[in-house]
C-alpha cells in the first residue's frame, strides 16, 4: 500500500479560548480528489492552513510524510495551494511575476503556465493591481497548476468567477492536470459544481469531522427516499437522518437504512453530494437556536 | 542563489522608485536651485574675501554630495526595511509567499541583502554621477567669479575617481555599521508594520529614561547604555579627515580619506553589530513563520 499524501490524528487547534478543530482523524490517498466541505467557519480553511504548515495544530498530523508546520518551505516543493483571497504581488506585472515563480520554485513551468492563460484576457506585461478580481483567480490558477506539484490544495479556487470560467477550469482540472501521482483537496461552496470529479468527501461541522468517505461509498450506505402517499409514517419509523418536503412530497434521506424496506414505501435514489450536505450539517446556529 | 536572486530582484520592482527615481528629481531639482542661486546673487568677491583653485571647489561639492547621499541611504533604507518586512502581510500576499518553497529566513534574508547590495549600488551611482554635475557647477562658478581658471580636466577626473571610491568605501562601512538598527527595524516592522520607526527611536528612549530615572541623570552611576547608544548613533564620519581634504590644497585622495575612515571605526564593534543584526533579522524571521493565519 502507497503512503497517505495527508494522515491527520487528534487534528486539535485552538484561537485563545475557542477551539475551532476538535481532533480530526482523516487520511489522504494519493491520486484522490477530495472535496473538504463546510458552512463558514466550521474549520475547513484552518484545517487546510494546518496541512499547509500555515498554523501549528495539536494532534499528530504528517503531509508527505512530513511535519507540515516545521517543513513549510521544504513541503511547498511538492504541495501547490491557492488560498480563497486573492494574494498576488499586487506590484508585479504578470511576466514579472512568472519570472519571479521561475526563480523561486524548482517546479513551476513557464510554458504551462502561458498555455493556461490561453483563453483569458490577460496580457503579460499588465500590472496585477489593474486586473479584475475574476483575471487575478484565473492568473493564480494559471500559476498553481503550472506547476508540479504531488498534492494541490484549492480553497474556494472559482470564488468570484463566472460560470464559463468555473466550468472550464474544473474540466482543464481533470483533463490538463490531475494524474495518478496527484492528489487535490478542494474547498468549495458550490458542492454541486465540483461533486462529479471528487473522489473522496469530507464534511466538517464546527469542527468536527462528521462524514469521510469515498463518493463510491455514497450509494451503497445513503439512500434517498421520495415517501409514496400514505407511507410517511412508515418510513419514519426506519430513521431518516433528514427530512423535508419538495413540490409536496415528503422526501427522506437515510443512513445505512435496508434498500428493500425503503423500496416498498416510494422511489428510491442515491442522495447528491449537496443533499447530503444538507442532511449531515444541520446545526444550531448562536443566535437564533434554531436548525438551518 | 537563483530563488535569492529572484527575491532581491522582486525587492527591486517593489521598491525600486526610492533608489531610481527620486535620487535622479533631487539632482535635477538640486541643479535647477544652483542654477537660481548662480543667477539671482553677486557672485563676484567681495574686498578680502578668497577662494582656492576651482578644483578644490569641486572637490568640497562632491563630498558633501557623497556625505548627503549617505544620509539619504540611511534614511530611505530605515524606510524600506520598515516596509518591507511588514509588505507580505498586506491584501493577504503572505498567502502567496507561504506557497513558495522559499523559508521566512530566505525571504527577510532577500531583503536584507537588497539593502546591502542593489538600493546602496543604485544611490552610490547617483552619488557618483553627482561628481559629474559637480564638475559642471565648480566650472561654472569659477567663471562667474572670474578666476579664468579652466579646471584641469586631469585633475578633476583624478579626484571624481579618488572621491567615489572613498564614498562608496564609506557608504559600505556605515551601512555595516547602522546594520544593527536596520535589523531592529526590520523586527519592529515584522511584528508592529508602520509604526516600526516610531517605535525604534521609542523603545531605546524609554531605556535611556529609564536608566536616568536609576542613576539620577547619571549623578549616582553612569548611563553606560545611554552613551553606548550616543556613541553608536554618532557614526563614522570623522570630519577632521574631509576638513584636512578640502583645506588641503592638493587633488583628492581616496587613500588618505580612506585611511582616515578607518583609522575611526571600532572593528570589533562593527562586527559585534552585524552579529547582533544577524540576530534580529533571524528573530523576525521565527516570528512571520508564527504568524497566524487565520
Amino acid at each position: 500500500m502507497t503512503a497517505p499524501i495527508v494522515h491527520a490524528t487528534g487534528l486539535v487547534k485552538n484561537f485563545g479560548r475557542t477551539r475551532v478543530l476538535h481532533g480530526l482523524d482523516f487520511t489522504i490517498q494519493p491520486g484522490r480528489i477530495c472535496g473538504l466541505v463546510g458552512h463558514n467557519g466550521a474549520g475547513k480553511t484552518t484545517a487546510l492552513n494546518a496541512l499547509l504548515g500555515l498554523t501549528r495544530a495539536e494532534g499528530s498530523l504528517q503531509v508527505l510524510g512530513l511535519d507540515p508546520y516545521a517543513n513549510r518551505a521544504r513541503l511547498m516543493n511538492d504541495v501547490a495551494f491557492i488560498s480563497d483571497v486573492a494574494s498576488l504581488p499586487r506590484f508585479l506585472r504578470v511576466r514579472e511575476l512568472f519570472d519571479l515563480v521561475e526563480g523561486i520554485h524548482p517546479r513551476f513551468s513557464r510554458s504551462k503556465a502561458n498555455v493556461f492563460l490561453q483563453g483569458t484576457d490577460i496580457r503579460p506585461d499588465a500590472k496585477i493591481k489593474i486586473l479584475s478580481k475574476g483575471m487575478v483567480a484565473q492568473l493564480h490558477l494559471a500559476l498553481v497548476m503550472a506547476i508540479d506539484a504531488r498534492l494541490l490544495v484549492l480553497d474556494e479556487p472559482t470564488l468570484g468567477l463566472d460560470i464559463t470560467y468555473r466550468k472550464r477550469f474544473y474540466r482543464r482540472l481533470i483533463e490538463d492536470y490531475m494524474s495518478d501521482e496527484r492528489t487535490i483537496i478542494i474547498t468549495t461552496h458550490q458542492v454541486d459544481e465540483i461533486e462529479f470529479l471528487l473522489t473522496d468527501i469530507m464534511f466538517i461541522r464546527d469542527g468536527h469531522l462528521v462524514l469521510d468517505l469515498p463518493t463510491d461509498e455514497i450509494a451503497p450506505r445513503f439512500a434517498q427516499l421520495g415517501v409514496a402517499s400514505g407511507n410517511t409514517e412508515a418510513a419514519t419509523a426506519l430513521g431518516p437522518i433528514y427530512a423535508d418536503t419538495h413540490f409536496g412530497q415528503p422526501v427522506m434521506i437515510f443512513d445505512g437504512a435496508d434498500s428493500t424496506k425503503l423500496e416498498a414505501l416510494g422511489t428510491v435514489s442515491i442522495p447528491s453530494i449537496s443533499d447530503l450536505f444538507v442532511a449531515l450539517m444541520q446545526r444550531k446556529t448562536l443566535n437564533a437556536g434554531d436548525d438551518q | 542563489m537563483s530563488a535569492y536572486i529572484s527575491l532581491i530582484r522582486r525587492e527591486y520592482i517593489e521598491h525600486r522608485i526610492a533608489f531610481l527615481i527620486v535620487p535622479g528629481i533631487i539632482i535635477v531639482a538640486a541643479l535647477a536651485l544652483i542654477t537660481y542661486g548662480f543667477f539671482a546673487n553677486d557672485l563676484s568677491l567681495q574686498p578680502g574675501e578668497t577662494i582656492p583653485a576651482n578644483i578644490y571647489i569641486f572637490d568640497t561639492v562632491f563630498l558633501a554630495a557623497f556625505g548627503m547621499w549617505t544620509a539619504y541611504l540611511l534614511i530611505v533604507l530605515t524606510f524600506y526595511i520598515a516596509d518591507a518586512f511588514n509588505a507580505d502581510r498586506r491584501n493577504n500576499a503572505l498567502l502567496f509567499w507561504k506557497s513558495m518553497p522559499q523559508s521566512d529566513l530566505k525571504v527577510l534574508g532577500a531583503k536584507i541583502g537588497a539593502a546591502a547590495t542593489i538600493f546602496p549600488a543604485l544611490v552610490a551611482a547617483w552619488a557618483v554621477v553627482t561628481g559629474i554635475a559637480a564638475y559642471f557647477v565648480a566650472l561654472a562658478f569659477s567663471a562667474r567669479l572670474g578666476l579664468a581658471i579652466t579646471p584641469d580636466f586631469a585633475s578633476v577626473l583624478s579626484s571624481w575617481a579618488q572621491i567615489s571610491l572613498a564614498g562608496i568605501v564609506y557608504m559600505v562601512l556605515t551601512l555595516a555599521w547602522y546594520a544593527p538598527f536596520f535589523a531592529w527595524v526590520g523586527l519592529l516592522g515584522t511584528v508592529v508594520g508602520r509604526w516600526a520607526i516610531p517605535l525604534s527611536v521609542l523603545v531605546p528612549a524609554l531605556v535611556v529614561l529609564a536608566e536616568a530615572a536609576a542613576t539620577l541623570g547619571g549623578t549616582r552611576g553612569t548611563m553606560t547604555i545611554s552613551k553606548f547608544l550616543e556613541w553608536r548613533f554618532a557614526g563614522l564620519l570623522d570630519e577632521k579627515v574631509v576638513i584636512d581634504q578640502v583645506t588641503a590644497l592638493q587633488p583628492a585622495s581616496a587613500a588618505d580619506l580612506i585611511g582616515g575612515t578607518l583609522a575611526s571605526i571600532d572593528v570589533p564593534n562593527l562586527l559585534i553589530g552585524l552579529v547582533i543584526g544577524a540576530i534580529l533579522v533571524w528573530l523576525a524571521s521565527e516570528y512571520r513563520r508564527r504568524i497566524t493565519i487565520a
